[in-house]
């Protein structure tokens, strides 16, 4: 019997940048694809968001527009909740980040990104220790655009931050 | 090497039904997952039902329990709970809106065991008939010890106008 869990990329996060966009992984072959997120490590003091943003068929980079939902489960503090209509990325899908040494991962899936008549939703749960501190965050999103994407650039989003070259990236087509 | 997720039975809704029914489930694996997607309903504000199922059959006596949170981009959370319910009642209230409908992962455990309750989580993302996001994330029980071969996925007024609705097994 066939498997039904794909592999069709791993990226390794380029050293010192604050974005890394993977391309040309979302098609017509499936209708939901797995992230997974692993070994994410920062390379400064500066703890941020390990955010996604969609990038469309034409390689652009949508930088607004998105909604989400998150709840914060924080080991040293109160559950926060993070929610918004009108947002320039969908938060934390791959967690949080500074140069703690510790990695983040997470696993997140995507619903219809490819697709032209529908929405593309999302699903995430990460772990991380940014800045020393526990943090997990279970979220929902929302591309509300019947928008072809293809695919998604993971994004910091402290301008003073950066990723250390660890990390990888891996995206799977669920068949 | 072969990979250890499993497809086991698919069902894609284009024309309006009253139910889909996945089954499958068997001792072959201990842990299963459901796939939702584009999970649409004919009439508007309606709510997804979720059963076990016995040899196919929708289970519909007062045993579900669950307690999942409900995140909400333009509110504050709800926390969701109850007991002695007749389905799992675990996705987001659907509606005929544009953009609206339910997706979903939710994994099974202990569905083929008769001696032990069959669990549930579930992590899903929807806009609901009110066009706002919403998705649940949780956990439900079926209380009866029973093997389940299945679920059994409906609204509880209408029919299902469209949806892809997949069960895989994960390797042992």
């Amino acid at each position: 019997m066939s498997a039904s869990l794909e592999l069709i990329s791993t990226s390794t996060m380029t050293d010192d940048v604050q974005t890394v966009n993977i391309t040309n992984v979302f098609s017509d072959k499936y209708d939901v694809y797995m992230i997974k997120g692993s070994n994410m490590l920062g390379k400064n003091s500066t703890a941020t968001g390990l955010n996604l943003r969609f990038i469309n068929a034409s390689n652009s980079v949508i930088t607004s527009g998105y909604t989400y939902a998150q709840v914060g489960l924080k080991g040293n503090t109160s559950f926060s909740e993070g929610r918004g209509t009108s947002e320039d990325r969908i938060w934390n899908v791959f967690g949080g980040l500074d140069d703690n040494g510790q990695s983040a991962g997470n696993i997140a899936y995507i619903f219809n990104p490819f697709s032209s008549s529908s929405y593309t939703f999302t699903i995430s749960q990460s772990s991380a220790l940014p800045s020393g501190n526990f943090r997990m965050y279970k979220g929902i999103g929302l591309y509300p655009q019947t928008t072809s994407l293809t695919g998604f650039q993971v994004e910091l989003n402290e301008s003073a931050s950066r990723f250390s070259g660890e990390g990888k990236v891996s995206v799977y087509g669920v068949k | 090497m072969a990979g250890s997720l499993i497809k086991i039975a698919e069902t894609t809704v284009s024309s309006a039904v009253a139910s889909v029914t996945l089954t499958g489930i068997d001792s072959t694996y201990d842990v299963y997952m459901v796939r939702i997607n584009n999970y649409v309903p004919s009439t508007d504000a309606v709510n997804p039902i979720t059963r076990v199922t016995v040899s196919g059959v929708a289970q519909s006596t007062a045993n579900y329990d669950r307690a999942f949170k409900v995140l909400r981009a333009d509110d504050t959370f709800q926390n969701v709970s109850g007991t002695n319910r007749t389905a799992f009642d675990v996705l987001t209230g659907a509606g005929t809106g544009t953009g609206e409908q339910n997706n979903a992962i939710i994994y099974l455990f202990n569905f083929a065991n008769a001696s032990e309750y069959s669990f549930i989580t579930v992590e899903n993302t929807a806009i609901n008939a009110s066009a706002s996001t919403r998705g649940s994330q949780g956990g439900a029980v079926y209380t009866v010890a029973e093997a389940h071969n299945g679920l059994f996925f409906g609204f509880d007024s209408g029919n299902i106008d469209s949806g892809t609705f997949t069960l895989y097994g994960l390797k042992k």
